[in-house]
C-alpha cells in the first residue's frame, strides 16, 4: 500500500474514534438515502513524479482531497479545523480549502480541503 | 507559476472551477526585457496565451469522460489576459456563474460523497500534470521575444 494511503487511513480511523465521524475511501458506500448526517471521504486528485535517478522514480507528489459532508451547519465551526490539524500533524501540507455545493437530494453541505504529500520511492 | 482566483472566488472556494496561471519573478524579468528593448506586457501576454491551450485541452478531455449533454465541455473556456500591476494571468476553466448548466462539473471535480462515477477530477490535474509543458512553452516564447532567460 502507498504510504499516503496508509497515513490517511490511520488519521481518519483515529478521527472516527475521537469525533464519531465515519469515513470512506473515494465515496461513501451505500444507499444515498441512508447516508450519515456527517461523514468524511478522501481520494487522490493526482500523483506526479517529481524526481528520478538511474531511470527510477525517487520522489512523488501526491495531492489528495479530504471532503466533509454534513447536514448541521454548526459542524463547520469545529470539524474542518480538526481535520486540517490532523493531516498537518501527519506531515501533509495544506494546499487550500473550499466548499462543495449543497446537495438537495441528500441534504448535505460540503467542505473540502486539498493536501499534498511527498513520498520517497 | 501559481494558481489564483476566479473572479472573486478563490480557486478552492465557492463553486469555482478554474485555474489561473501567471509568471512569477516578473520584476527581475522585466528589467531584462526592458534592457532588451522589447514590450514587456506583450511578451508576457504572448507567453501565457500560447501556453493556455495545453491545460485547456486536458480539461476538455477530462470533461469528455462524463459527457452527457456537452454543457461542461462547452463551458470550459480560456478567458482574456488580465493585468494588475506586475500580475498577468489568464483564466482557464468553467465560470459556473456564467454557465450554471455546467454545475455537475463541480461534483465531477470535487465529488459529492456518494455517486458511483464521482469524483473524477479534471481541472486540478490539467494544471499539475502540464506544468513542465507550460513552462517550456513560456520559456520558448519569452526567448523568442528577446528575453534573456538562460
Amino acid at each position: 500500500m502507498n504510504e499516503w494511503l496508509t497515513l490517511c487511513e490511520e488519521i481518519l480511523t483515529k478521527f472516527k474514534t475521537d469525533n464519531n465521524i465515519p469515513y470512506d475511501y473515494i465515496r461513501y458506500n451505500g444507499d444515498a438515502t441512508q447516508l450519515p448526517d456527517t461523514y468524511i471521504t478522501y481520494f487522490m486528485v493526482d500523483d506526479l513524479g517529481k524526481s528520478w535517478s538511474d531511470n527510477k522514480e525517487k520522489l512523488r507528489s501526491i495531492r489528495i482531497q479530504v471532503s466533509l459532508y454534513y447536514r448541521k451547519k454548526e459542524i463547520t465551526l469545529t470539524i474542518p479545523d480538526k481535520i486540517e490539524a490532523a493531516f498537518i500533524a501527519a506531515n501533509f501540507m495544506r494546499i487550500g480549502a473550499g466548499t462543495i455545493p449543497y446537495q438537495s437530494d441528500t441534504g448535505h453541505y460540503g467542505w473540502r480541503c486539498d493536501f499534498r504529500y511527498f513520498e520517497r520511492r | 507559476m501559481a494558481s489564483k482566483g476566479w473572479r472573486g472566488y478563490t480557486s478552492y472556494g465557492g463553486s469555482a472551477l478554474g485555474i489561473d496561471f501567471q509568471l512569477k519573478g516578473l520584476d527581475e524579468m522585466l528589467k531584462k526585457i526592458e534592457k532588451a528593448g522589447n514590450n514587456v506586457d506583450n511578451a508576457v501576454a504572448k507567453a501565457i496565451t500560447q501556453a493556455a491551450p495545453i491545460p485547456l485541452k486536458t480539461m476538455q478531455e477530462g470533461a469528455l469522460r462524463h459527457k452527457k449533454t456537452g454543457d461542461v465541455v462547452k463551458a470550459i473556456q480560456t478567458g482574456h489576459i488580465e493585468r494588475e500591476g506586475n500580475y498577468t494571468a489568464i483564466q482557464i476553466g468553467i465560470d459556473i456563474k456564467k454557465n450554471p448548466e455546467a454545475i455537475h462539473a463541480v461534483f465531477q471535480e470535487y465529488g459529492d460523497g456518494h455517486s458511483p462515477n464521482f469524483p473524477d477530477p479534471f481541472v486540478r490535474p490539467a494544471f499539475d500534470e502540464n506544468t513542465t509543458k507550460i513552462r517550456s512553452i513560456m520559456r520558448r516564447v519569452l526567448k523568442s521575444e528577446g528575453v534573456p532567460i538562460d
